[in-house]
């Protein structure tokens, strides 16, 4: 089974994504409410698959939280995908530049789904 | 054997000092410097009576040296004694008041004497024991011996100190007061390590980040080395050059040489610091920081849609991408635990000054490329804040290398 990881501060919308891709029995979803969390639980040695990543976030933003992942030799190959409500041209722009994909929020379950399985299969 | 007589070849010898030095002062000066010098030595060598200096101004009428037949018959050791301290007595006149200046003036003096002598008479005075090259070769190393005492005693205290103050006059141009002395502490503090003596420049942090750093030299570094020295101070120059704009880069040593004065500049150029050296080095250092500034910029304009830490990342991952295309980018390093700190987590190696510029402008416009195509259908914003972020004298330079903004910015517009 292929683990995702979930970055975002917004724990109902965590709640929601971790139910609904649990629910296709093809994924375990791990979360983490914080940068700091994210990064916590990655040097604990649970890695996943794929990390969907919120950008705005208190604390370490996503962009900085990204830099971390990419900084680090464990971590730097794990697809990450911004999952975020930034819509301006910019956020998109240098996000597809550096990241596997750019969802905008609100977004579609089967869109997430859709996009994830390109990733990770 | 010479048909020539001592008498005839100390009159030349004589009229040829009165060119030499009139040449320079005047034929009057001349005949009462060597009627004086006559005149302090008679009482020693008492057949210097023998030679007359007049006080006319000499002609081919009127000869203003006349020497008599009768020195011929001087004991030529004591004659030898004599004409060799009478060259001193002259040097000294001339030159000023310090031995070096003494030796100096001297070395000119016998060199251009012997040329004028030419050969006939320069033999006519070795047999008298007045060998002037030996002379000469005496003096060069005499003169080697007073440079290295009087450097040794010049104050490098107050010299450096007014190099200091000329190159933050110089940075301060583009730049705050605080900023300026931000630049050269940082460029003094990198070189510590390996030239220790830069202790004895000390700085001192602003109690408040509104003053700027206190550069303070020490008496201390009197006592250093000069060349050792001089390479450490050129390197400080060429490390806050390089954090120049590209325009005043071109102008920098320049600007500190008009703020240090001509009698600051001699006694640089006398402890070793070449600063001609410095403007070259910084000329030939052009390909590093375009690509510093290309860097600086790339981080900033990213950066301030997203975070510092980030945007290194993706300057990264873009040059590395590229790197097999662009050999010119193998001269990058990056530390990864560095990404927070922007700039400073990248290394340009030195060698990237040797590559082509226009192998850097390939290599720059492919970078601007890869980000701009990211952006979603035919948005140019990413050009756009480039373009208002950068300063007009960096957008020429890299326009000179072939990366053209607006060119860029017009094929994103068609496609």
């Amino acid at each position: 089974m292929k683990k995702i990881m979930m970055v975002d501060d917004n724990i109902d919308l965590t709640y929601v994504v971790k139910k609904r891709l649990e629910k296709t029995k093809s994924y375990k979803v791990i979360s983490a409410n914080s940068g700091k969390e994210c990064i916590e639980i990655l040097k604990k040695g649970k890695i996943p698959d794929v990390i969907l990543l919120d950008i705005m976030m208190p604390e370490i933003s996503g962009w900085d939280t990204f830099a971390k992942l990419k900084a680090n030799d464990k971590w730097n190959k794990i697809p990450v995908v911004f999952l975020t409500a930034k819509t301006d041209s910019f956020s998109k722009g240098y996000g597809a530049v550096s990241a596997n994909d750019y969802i905008e929020k609100p977004f579609e379950f089967s869109d997430l789904k859709k996009r994830i399985e390109k990733i990770i299969g | 054997m010479s048909t020539i007589q001592s008498s005839e070849t100390i009159k030349y010898l004589m009229r040829t000092l009165i060119h030499v030095i009139g040449r320079r002062t005047s034929e009057n000066f001349a005949l009462e410097t060597l009627s004086d010098a006559i005149n302090e030595l008679e009482p020693k060598y008492n057949f210097l009576k023998l030679i007359k200096v007049g006080s006319v101004v000499y002609s081919a009428e009127l000869d203003a040296i006349d020497v008599k037949m009768d020195i011929n018959y001087v004991d030529t050791e004591q004659l030898s004694k004599a004409l060799d301290e009478f060259l001193d007595v002259i040097a000294k006149s001339l030159g000023g008041s310090s031995d070096f200046d003494f030796q100096e003036a001297e070395h000119f003096l016998l060199t251009e004497v012997q040329d004028e002598l030419g050969e006939r008479h320069n033999l006519i005075l070795q047999q008298i024991g007045i060998n002037l090259d030996i002379k000469q070769n005496q003096f060069i190393i005499e003169m080697q011996e007073a440079y290295k005492i009087k450097i040794k005693r010049m104050r490098k205290t107050d010299v450096l100190d007014h190099l200091i103050k000329a190159i933050i006059l110089t940075l301060k141009r583009k730049r705050s007061e605080l900023d300026a002395s931000k630049i050269l502490a940082r460029s003094i503090n990198k070189y510590q390590k390996e030239y220790d003596f830069l202790k004895y420049i000390k700085i001192q942090a602003p109690p408040t980040n509104k003053e700027p750093y206190k550069i303070i030299v020490t008496s201390e570094i009197d006592n250093i080395w000069s060349a050792k020295m001089a390479k450490a101070i050129q390197l400080i120059l060429e490390e806050s050059g390089k954090t120049s704009d590209l325009k005043t880069l071109e102008t920098f040593i320049e600007d500190i040489k008009s703020q240090l004065g001509r009698s600051d500049i001699q006694k640089i150029e006398k402890i070793g610091i070449n600063l001609n050296q410095v403007h070259n080095t910084l000329q030939r250092q052009k390909n590093e920081i375009i690509f510093s500034k290309t860097l600086e910029l790339l981080i900033k304009v990213i950066s301030d849609k997203t975070s510092v830490s980030f945007a290194v990342t993706i300057v990264d991952s873009i040059i590395e991408k590229l790197k097999e295309r662009h050999t010119v980018l193998e001269h990058i390093k990056v530390e990864k635990s560095k990404y927070e700190e922007g700039l400073k987590a990248f290394e340009i190696t030195e060698e990237i000054n040797s590559e082509s510029s226009h192998d850097l402008g390939r290599a720059i416009k492919n970078i601007m490329k890869d980000i701009q195509n990211h952006f979603a259908d035919k948005s140019n914003s990413f050009i756009e804040d480039f373009k208002k972020t950068a300063p007009s004298d960096y957008i020429s330079e890299i326009e000179k290398i072939g990366v053209n903004l607006h060119i860029l910015e017009l094929r994103k517009s068609l496609f």
